[in-house]
Formats: C-alpha cells, structure tokens, sequence
C-alpha cells in the first residue's frame, strides 16, 4: 500500500491509496502562512509543514512516499524516506479533487465559497509575488535596454541619413568623407552656417592628420552656403542625433553595469552588448541557461533557422555571436567552427551565471582560447569542399557604413 | 434597445437599432474590463463582448452549437493572458463557479491579477501551463471545462497533460487552433486536422468545430469530450 504527499493553499496532507488522510499539517485560515509555503515549493526550499508531515508519517512507519512532481521530489531526498515520483498518480487526482469537499464535511471549512475565496487569496498572494519580482529582475531591464539600443541605432542611422543629404547642400564633400555619425553631428554642431575647417574637426573628434587631409582634399568642391535661417532645422536634427547619442552611452553603460553583476562569466566571455543579447534573445538568463549550445550559436538567427527549415537552405552557422570579433573576423572556413566552441563555453557560463553566480570567467576564457588556436592550427586554409558562406546575419547595426561604427567589445 | 438570453444560459444578446451584439451581465456592476462598452438596464449591467477581441465570442457569433461553459462550471483556462475573454467567462460561471486561469508570462499577468482582485471566482496563476503539476493544487477542482488559447505549437499535448491532471469521463475541452502557430508551411487544414487526431487518439470525441474567420483567420475553434477514462 502506498503513501502519498501532498501540499495544498489548506495544509500539507499524508493520504493513503483510498485517500484517507494519515497525518496532516493544517494551515487555513492563515492566509500568508498558506502563501508563504506555497511559495516555498515553488522556490525550491523545504517548508517545515512539509518536513513536520513527513517526520510524523516515519515515525508512524511509513518509508516510501510518493509524490506529484518531481520538483517536489526533489525537495524530500534528503529526509529519510524513500521518494517516488508519479506524475499521473490516480490516487493523488483523487484526493486533490475531493479535498475540499472533505474539509467542508469535517467542518474545517464552512462552505464551498468559502474554498474558492481562500485559494483565490493564496494564488493572488504567490501571483503578485512572481510578478513583482519578475518586475525586479535585473534580466528584464537589461532586455529592455538592449532593444532600445537597438531602436536608437536605427533611428540614429536614419535621422544620420537625413544630416548627412540636408547638410551636403553647404559642404558636400566633408559630409562624404566624414564616416562617423558623432563627429558629423558634431562638425554641423560647431560650424555653423560658415564652411567648416581643421579645427573644427579635430574639435569634432577626428585625428588632426586626417582633420588636415580631408581639408585640404575638399577644398576644392564647394557648396552653397547655407542661410542662417535655412540652417535652424540642420541643426536640430543634429541636436536632437547628439541627444541620441548621449542616451546610447547612458544605456550602453547600464547594460554594462548590469551584466557585470547579473553574468559575469558570459561578459568575459562575449562583452556586456552581446551577452546582453542573448538573454534578451532568449527572454531571460534563466531561459538563456535551458538551452543547449546549438540553440545558443544561432539564437538571433530565428528567420534564417526557419527559412532553412522551410526551403531546405543550410542552415544558419551563427546568430547573434556573430558579433563577436573572435567571430566575424576569423576566416570563412573558421567561422562556423570557432562559433562553435565560443556557443559551448557560452551555455557554460550562462548555467553558471543563472544558478550558482560563481566567477569561473578565467578558467572559461582560457579554454576558449585553447579551442580556439587548435582550430586555427587544424584549418590553417579552406578546405576543398569550403565555399564562403553568404552572410546569414549581419549585424544589426551594420546596415551601410557611414552609419555609426560598432561599438561592441 | 432590447437584451435578451441567447441559447446558452448567461449569454445575452442585446439589439440597438439595427445593430447586434454579444453580451454578459456583469459579475460587477458597472466595470469595464478592457475599455468594452457597459449597458446598464434597470439593476443589471452588460458587458458588451465582441467576437474582434475575444475568440469565445466569435465562435459564438460563428455558430457555436453548445457552449459547455455554464452558470456553476468549474473553468480551467490556459492561456489567460490579460483576462479579456476570462472575465466574460467569469461572468457567465457567475458566483458558483470558478475560473482557474493560468498565464506564464508575468508582464502580461499583471491585468489578470488586477481583475482577479476584483471578482471573487477567478483564481489567478502565473505557471507554464506545460507543468500542471506545479499548479495542480491551486486550481479549484475537480475541472468541468478546459479553455485553451496558447498559440503554442504543442499545444495538443499541453491541453491533453492538463485533461489528465484535472478531468474525469464527462469533461468538455475547447481549444482555440491557430493554424500558423504550429506549422507555418502544412496548408491550414491539415494542420487542424492533426492536433484534433492527436487528442482523439487520446481519448477525447470532437463536439463540433467552428471556423473563426473573418473574425480571425486561420482559427479554428475545436470542441471536445473526454469519453475515455484519462
Ligand atoms: C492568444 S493569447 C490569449 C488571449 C486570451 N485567451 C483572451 O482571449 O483574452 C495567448 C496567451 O497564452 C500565453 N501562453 C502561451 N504559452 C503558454 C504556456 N505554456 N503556459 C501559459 N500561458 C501561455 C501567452 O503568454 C499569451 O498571453
């Protein structure tokens, strides 16, 4: 005859094969006692009602109980009785089903309205609870701030654009060979309407070698002067880019802040941006520590994953990890394997930032590189059979290259 | 302007001019839940309950042939989301039934747990509807109806864990299927077909189906029975 537990918003209940209750810890009407053991399973830490219940089911005799779910399970190993776990045990349905009409019966509980009300305050409790502190979570922000990089990128980029053809009517050339989105925001900010020379380059943030040579080389292509008046709105798309700009950094530095504290190991290993990628790719750390590394090389990657599913095209070699210098600049045919290597360590780091929050980035780091320089030596050229593969993924924030240069480490 | 009780009991119809629409008599006078319109006639106010923001209602609106979800029933609904078609359902189970709904992801809970404080037969959950064990004993058994609107590709399966968790012989399922959520290439229909084989092969009976469109396209609401022991 078997013995089972179970935890209910009511109490922790030992039951037997009929479902007649053994043993019992009673926690009605103690609504935030209810809550708080609820909680505590859901959180993976041993509530004392469970522990009495069992302590008192052993010294009656009982050494074999058997359980719902392995979570449970998992919390009753180490007390001395046996744990099975029966994932569709037909005698536990029962007595979940039929609980509360027995405490109604036994005049634990007055009405069936009654129930419903307490289990309702119990599940808001531990309801309110979960979304508070997803709220709190440092994951959510940092995938938020990750998406709005991504906004302000491309806003930055297109606003650019739209700096770059507006001005172009006062001085052409300058506005072809500056490459830099924030040193032309800067150069329209500080010249003005005149024509702008050295130093005000160098003052924009260019090396006064180049500030020089562009200067000189564009000297001779001239453009038509803007009117103080037809200048104003140049200038506050300038503004307003600059604006941008500042709130980037501001946000870069937070992702920065953040994810050295939240995943350490995943930032030695990818930098702050790219790690903070792929937990935003994979909704949060905890969920980025689920997946298996082959998930994690091509994370970001999703269309490209499906289309191949769809039409049978290769499938993809990398996702968002292509943004990792270590990857995009290593050769074609070393791509695919050095992402690899880099997705294996990645899934390490992020089970170890997500559940133990141990630093092990130096030992991490060093196996990679390892890894890495027996591939290179391994595939010192393509192989026969190696095509360069076409892009899958270009970095979101590559689109044409005057748009501001990556930042990522 | 006219209400009056459709076919199914806590269902109401309510005609202005030449216009028609759903309704259900609000659990809580006076509240609108999501910006829907509220009529009041004498004691009574309605909900007004549009088949454009609730697939229930457009089942209905489609021709839905019985609505297993009655004044009294036990409601497990999986994929409560906000709790826009929720809180017509807790209208209609009214103040002897409940409604265990459950929502894993927390942003969106939020506007459950705030409708949950206001209407005592909701019974709010935020889990992964793929582990009832976890919740299996908050939710308010035993279950006469499982709702399902997940957009997951295994979402046959999930309902069918959840049959087997709560649900005896006797047990109404509905499952809203959206077609491009499971398989973005199969054509719409094969695709409905083989989620509905995989629960009749598990001991569920097809009621009836109803296509939602226009209200939204490739949807399809499933009906179910539980005929064999689970
Ligand atoms: C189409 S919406 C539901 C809309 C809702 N039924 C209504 O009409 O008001 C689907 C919801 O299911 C939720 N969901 C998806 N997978 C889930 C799962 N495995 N467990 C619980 N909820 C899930 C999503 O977060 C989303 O809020």
């Amino acid at each position: 005859m078997s013995t089972y537990l179970v935890p209910t918003p009511f109490g922790v209940f030992v039951h037997n094969e009929d479902c007649r209750i053994l043993y019992e810890v009673i926690v009605y009407p103690d609504e935030e006692l209810a809550t708080k053991m609820m909680m505590q399973i859901a959180d993976k830490t041993l509530p004392v009602e469970i522990r009495d219940a069992i302590e008192a089911a052993r010294q009656a005799g009982v050494n074999r109980i058997v359980v719902e779910s392995s979570g449970l399970a998992a919390l009753i190993r180490d007390l001395n009785v046996e744990v099975m776990v029966d994932n569709a045990s037909r005698a536990i349905k029962m007595f979940r089903t039929s609980i509360d009409s027995v405490l109604i019966e036994r005049g634990v509980l007055e009405s069936e309205q009654q129930t419903t009300d307490f289990r309702r305050r119990v599940a808001l409790g531990i309801s309110r609870e979960k979304i508070m502190r997803h709220l709190r979570s440092p994951d959510l922000t940092i995938k938020y701030a990750v998406e709005t990089i991504d906004s302000l990128d491309k806003t930055i980029n297109l606003l650019g654009m739209r700096l770059r053809e507006w001005y172009a009517i006062n001085v052409p050339a300058i506005v072809n060979h500056v490459e830099d989105i924030q040193t032309l925001v800067e150069t329209v900010l500080s010249v003005g309407t005149g024509m702008p020379t050295a130093e005000h380059l160098v003052r924009a943030g260019l090396p006064p070698e180049a500030a020089k040579n562009i200067v000189e080389e564009t000297a001779q292509e001239v453009g038509t002067p803007l009117s103080e008046e037809g200048l104003k709105p140049v200038l506050a798309i300038a503004q307003s880019i600059r604006t941008m700009l500042d709130a980037r950094r501001t946000i870069e530095e937070y992702i920065e802040k953040s994810m050295s504290r939240v995943a350490p190991n995943m930032t030695a290993l990818v930098g702050p941006l790219v790690g903070a990628r792929l937990i935003s790719a994979a909704g949060s750390l905890e969920d980025l520590a689920k997946k298996p590394s082959s998930t994690i090389q091509v994370l970001g990657a999703e269309r490209a994953l499906f289309r191949s599913l769809r039409t049978g095209a290769a499938p993809p070699k990398h996702g968002v990890i292509f943004q990792v210098p270590l990857v995009h600049s290593s050769p074609f045919w070393q791509r695919g394997k050095i992402a690899r290597a880099l997705a294996g360590k990645l899934a390490i780091a992020a089970k170890v930032d997500a559940h133990s929050g141990q630093d092990l980035s130096a030992a991490l780091r060093l196996q990679l590189e390892r890894r890495i320089e027996e591939i290179r030596r391994q595939n010192p050229r393509p192989s026969a059979k190696g095509q360069p593969e076409k892009q899958q993924q270009r970095p979101t924030r590559k689109r044409g290259s005057r748009g501001r240069r990556s930042r990522s480490r | 302007m006219s209400v009056h009780e459709t076919n199914f009991p806590g269902v109401y119809q309510i005609t202005d001019g030449q216009h028609t629409s759903l309704a259900t008599r609000s659990l809580v006078e006076g509240q609108s839940v999501y910006g829907e319109r509220v009529i009041t006639v004498g004691e009574e106010s309605y909900r007004l309950w549009s088949g454009r923001r609730s697939k229930l209602a457009a089942a209905i609106r489609n021709g839905l042939g019985e609505l297993p979800i009655r004044p009294g029933s036990r409601v497990l609904y999986l994929g409560a989301a906000s709790g826009t078609t929720v809180s017509h359902v807790s209208d209609i189970v009214g103040p002897h039934g409940v409604v265990s709904a459950i929502e894993f992801s927390p942003t969106v809970a939020r506007g459950l747990v705030r409708l949950a404080e206001s209407r005592p037969n909701i019974i709010p959950i935020v889990e992964d509807a793929r582990h009832p064990d976890r919740y299996a004993t908050l939710v308010a058994g035993p279950v006469d109806v499982v709702y399902q609107d997940i957009a997951q590709p295994d979402q046959a399966r999930i309902l069918y864990e959840n049959i087997r968790h709560f649900c005896t012989i006797g047990t109404y399922a509905m499952i809203a299927i959206k077609a491009r959520s499971i398989d973005s290439t199969a054509s719409v229909k094969r695709v409905f077909d083989r989620e509905i084989r995989q629960l009749m092969d598990r001991g569920l009976e097809v009621v009836e189906r109803v296509n939602l469109a226009p209200l939204e396209r490739d949807h399809l609401m499933v009906s179910l029975r539980v005929v064999e022991d689970v």
